[in-house]
C-alpha cells in the first residue's frame, strides 16, 4: 500500500472527529444556553408576579391613595435595591375605595436576557395584582 | 498483497465510518435528553409558580373574607326586647363585628347593676326582669349575626370576588373558585388579649368589680376577648382585637387550634368569630387554603350611652300644732314665709285658736345651687355621690367626682323645678365622644335635650338613705305664732330643720341609671297653754 494514502486517511478521521465534536458543540451549547435563558426569565417572571402581589398588599395597608401608592413604590424599591433582573416600573396603580375596595396595580419588568441571541437582548414581562384594602376602619 | 491491502483498507474504512456515525448519534442523542429535561424542568417550574399564584389568590381571597365580614350586619328589631341596644349600633342602625362588643358591654352593665342592687338590698322584681331582658336580647342579636357569618354563599361570594379576577398564567389561566367548599371554619383566635371595648374597674359596681379582668395595652385598658366574665350568674363575652393592627393572614396552625367548633368558650353559646377561611380550586382539583383574621381598627368604650342619671330635691315642712300634725306643704329654694298653720282651733270651746308661721327656704341662702342643697345636708358628700359619679362612669369612663361638683355648682336651683337630670350629649350619630351636662326637668320637657332622652323613665331600684342630718332647732328656718281666744296664751314654738340624702339605684335598661333624692325636712311645732 502507498504510504501517502495510509497518511492521508489518518489525517482524515482525525478531522472528521474535530468537525464532529464541533458540530456537537454547536448545538448543544446553545440549546443549554437558551435553557439557562428560559430559566431565567421563568424566575425573574415569578419574582415579578410575587413582587406585584407585595407591592399591591403593601399598598392596601393604606387608608387613603396616597401613602398607598407610595407603599408600593417603596416596596418596587427596595426589590430593585436587591434584585438584577432589569428595571422594573409601577403602571396601572387603582386604589378603589368606594366601590369593590380593592387595590389593583400591574408591574413591568424588563428584563436584561442574560445570553444574548441575536437581536433579543430584553425582554419585558407583565404581572397583575388585585388585594382587598384592608386599611381602612370599618364605618361608624 | 495489494488485495490484502485495499481488503484492510476496507475493513478499517467501515470501523472508521461506524464510529463517524456514533459521535453524531451520541449528538443527537444529548441533544434530545437535553431539550426533554428542559422542557421537563420548565412544565415543573411553571407547576409550581402556578401553585404560588394559586396560594397568592387564595391569601387575597381569604383577607377580603375577613375584611368584608365587618359588612355582615344585623339590627336590634331582630329580638323583641332590641330596642334597649338602639344606642350601641353603628350611624346606620346596625351591629355588626365592629360594635357587638358594646352590645354585650351594655348588657353586662345592665346585669353587674341588678348584682349590685341584689347584694345592697335593693333589688326589685322590675330590676331582675330588666337584666334578664338586656341578656336575651344580646344573645339573640349575636345569634342572628352568627348565623350571617357562617352563611357559605357570603363568604363564597367573599372569596370569589377577588379569585375571579386574579390570574393564574402559570396554570393556563383556569377560573379558581369557591364552588366546591362547603366547610368555610371559622376561628376564635387571639382568646385572653385585647378586645376592642375600654373599660376601667371604676365603672363596674359591686360584686361584679372584682371579678373585673381588664387587659392593660398601652395607657389603657381593655375588656379581655373570648375570656368569659360574670355578672349576675351570667356569662359575657367580648370579642378580640388588636388595637393597632389591620386584618391580616395567620398561620393555618393557629387558625385550626382556635376553631370554634373544636375549641369553645365554656358557657358561652355561640361565640362569634374573628378569624376566617378561604378555600378556592380550579377546574382540574388543584386548590389552597389560606386564613385571615378581621380587625375593625374601631375602639369603644364600656357604656350605656343613652342614659342618664337625675337628682330630686324634695322640702317639706311639717306643720305640728299641740302634738298634732295638722298640715304638711313644701317649700321652694329661697327664703319665704309660709302661714302652714292656719286658724289651728284650741281647746273644745271654739273660742281659741292659733296661727302658725314659719320662714322656711333659708337652707339656700347665699350660694343658690345644687351644691348647696347637697351640703346643707352633707357637708362632705364624696361618700353620697360615689354612687352617682360610678353610674355617670357607666355613660363615659373618664368622669370623675370633681367633673359632678362642678355640675352641681354651676346649676342655680330654679323656683319651680324639683328635678334635674345629668345626662349625655353626643355629636356623633353611633353615641360616643359624649360630653356630660345637667339641665332641668320641665313639663312639657325642655327641647334642648337629646331627642332620645325619656325623663319620664322610672328607676327599677328600691330606695335606701345613704345620708342623715340630725334635725338642728331653728336654724336655719323658724317659726312664731299668734295665739287669739280668752282661754289659751302663746306656749313654745320651734323648728327642727333636718333632711336626709337617699339614692334610688336603676339598672340603665330604661336610660335611668338611678337617682339622688336631696330631702330638707322642717318640723315646725306650736303650742299654747291653756289660762283658765
Amino acid at each position: 500500500m502507498p504510504i501517502s494514502r495510509h497518511f492521508k486517511s489518518r489525517k482524515n478521521r482525525k478531522g472528521q472527529s474535530l468537525i464532529e465534536t464541533l458540530t456537537g458543540f454547536m448545538i448543544l451549547i446553545p440549546i443549554g444556553l437558551l435553557s439557562y435563558d428560559l430559566t431565567y426569565i421563568l424566575i425573574a417572571t415569578q419574582n415579578n408576579e410575587m413582587l406585584a402581589d407585595n407591592a399591591a398588599r403593601a399598598a392596601a395597608s393604606h387608608s387613603d391613595p396616597v401613602t398607598a401608592q407610595d407603599s408600593a413604590q417603596k416596596a418596587l424599591g427596595d426589590f430593585q435595591q436587591t434584585s438584577n433582573y432589569g428595571t422594573v416600573a409601577l403602571n396601572d396603580f387603582t386604589y378603589n375605595d368606594e366601590n369593590n375596595g380593592q387595590v389593583s396595580l400591574t408591574m413591568t419588568m424588563t428584563i436584561k436576557i442574560p445570553v444574548v441571541f441575536g437581536p433579543w437582548s430584553t425582554m419585558t414581562v407583565n404581572a397583575q395584582s388585585v388585594q382587598p384594602i384592608v386599611g381602612i376602619p370599618a364605618p361608624r | 498483497m495489494d488485495k490484502l491491502h485495499s481488503q484492510n483498507n476496507t475493513n478499517r474504512a467501515l470501523v472508521y465510518r461506524g464510529k463517524h456515525g456514533a459521535s453524531l448519534a451520541l449528538v443527537a442523542v444529548c441533544a434530545g435528553i437535553l431539550i426533554l429535561s428542559i422542557v421537563l424542568i420548565f412544565r415543573i417550574v411553571m407547576y409550581l409558580g402556578g401553585v404560588q399564584e394559586l396560594n397568592s389568590t387564595a391569601d387575597a381571597a381569604a383577607l377580603n373574607i375577613a375584611k368584608r365580614s365587618m359588612e355582615i350586619k344585623t339590627s336590634p328589631s331582630v329580638t323583641q326586647y332590641g330596642g334597649v341596644f338602639s344606642d350601641c349600633t353603628d350611624s346606620q342602625g346596625q351591629i355588626g363585628l365592629s360594635n357587638i362588643n358594646r352590645i354585650w358591654g351594655k348588657a353586662y352593665l345592665i346585669n353587674a347593676n341588678v348584682e349590685e342592687m341584689t347584694a345592697n338590698q335593693q333589688i326589685t322584681n322590675a330590676a331582675s326582669t330588666a337584666a334578664d331582658r338586656a341578656y336575651q336580647a344580646a344573645q339573640e342579636i349575636n345569634d342572628d349575626l352568627y348565623a350571617k357569618l357562617k352563611d357559605s354563599f357570603t363568604l363564597g361570594s367573599f372569596f370569589d370576588q377577588i379569585a375571579g379576577i386574579r390570574f393564574h398564567k402559570m396554570l393556563g389561566n383556569p377560573q379558581v373558585s369557591s364552588d366546591t367548599n362547603n366547610n368555610w371554619s371559622t376561628a376564635l383566635i387571639d382568646r385572653g388579649d385585647q378586645s376592642n371595648l375600654a373599660a376601667n374597674s371604676n365603672q363596674i359596681p359591686g360584686p361584679a368589680k372584682s371579678r373585673f379582668a381588664g387587659v392593660a395595652v398601652g395607657n389603657n385598658t381593655y375588656l379581655p376577648g373570648y375570656f368569659p366574665m360574670q355578672a349576675n350568674n351570667k356569662n359575657f363575652y367580648y370579642i378580640s382585637f388588636h388595637n393597632g393592627e389591620t386584618t391580616h393572614l395567620v398561620t393555618e396552625n393557629y387558625f385550626q387550634r382556635n376553631r370554634g367548633d373544636k375549641l369553645g368558650l365554656a358557657d358561652i353559646s355561640n361565640p362569634l368569630p374573628n378569624a376566617f377561611s378561604g378555600y378556592g380550586a380550579t377546574a382540574n382539583s388543584m386548590n389552597s387554603h389560606s386564613f385571615a383574621v378581621a380587625n375593625p381598627q374601631r375602639q369603644y368604650n364600656l357604656s350605656t350611652p343613652h342614659a342618664f342619671v337625675s337628682i330630686s330635691l324634695v322640702n317639706l315642712a311639717y306643720w305640728i300644732v299641740q302634738g298634732r300634725q295638722v298640715n304638711v306643704t313644701t317649700y321652694g329654694f329661697t327664703p319665704a314665709t309660709q302661714f302652714g298653720a292656719n286658724h289651728i282651733p284650741l281647746g273644745a270651746s271654739g273660742n281659741n285658736y292659733l296661727d302658725g308661721y314659719a320662714s322656711l327656704g333659708n337652707e339656700f341662702q347665699g350660694s343658690n345651687s345644687l351644691w348647696t342643697a347637697l351640703t346643707s345636708i352633707q357637708q362632705d358628700p364624696t361618700d353620697v355621690l360615689a354612687s352617682v359619679v360610678q353610674r355617670m362612669q357607666e355613660i363615659t369612663p373618664d368622669f370623675s367626682l370633681s367633673n359632678l361638683q362642678q355640675l352641681l355648682q354651676q346649676q342655680q336651683l330654679l323656683p319651680n323645678a324639683s328635678t334635674y337630670i345629668i345626662y349625655p350629649s353626643y355629636s356623633n350619630l353611633d353615641a360616643t365622644n359624649p360630653s356630660i351636662k345637667i339641665a332641668v326637668v320641665t313639663q312639657p320637657p325642655n327641647k334642648s335635650l337629646p331627642k332620645w332622652l325619656n325623663t319620664a323613665a322610672g328607676n327599677d331600684g328600691q330606695q335606701k338613705t345613704l345620708a342623715t342630718k340630725e334635725p338642728v332647732q331653728d336654724d336655719p328656718n323658724y317659726n312664731w305664732q299668734m295665739v287669739y281666744g280668752p282661754n289659751f296664751q302663746s306656749g313654745q314654738h320651734w323648728t327642727e330643720v333636718g333632711g336626709n340624702i337617699d339614692w334610688t339605684p336603676s339598672t340603665g335598661y330604661s336610660q335611668t341609671l338611678g337617682q339622688l333624692t336631696i330631702m330638707h325636712t322642717t318640723r315646725a311645732f306650736f303650742t299654747a297653754n291653756q289660762v283658765n
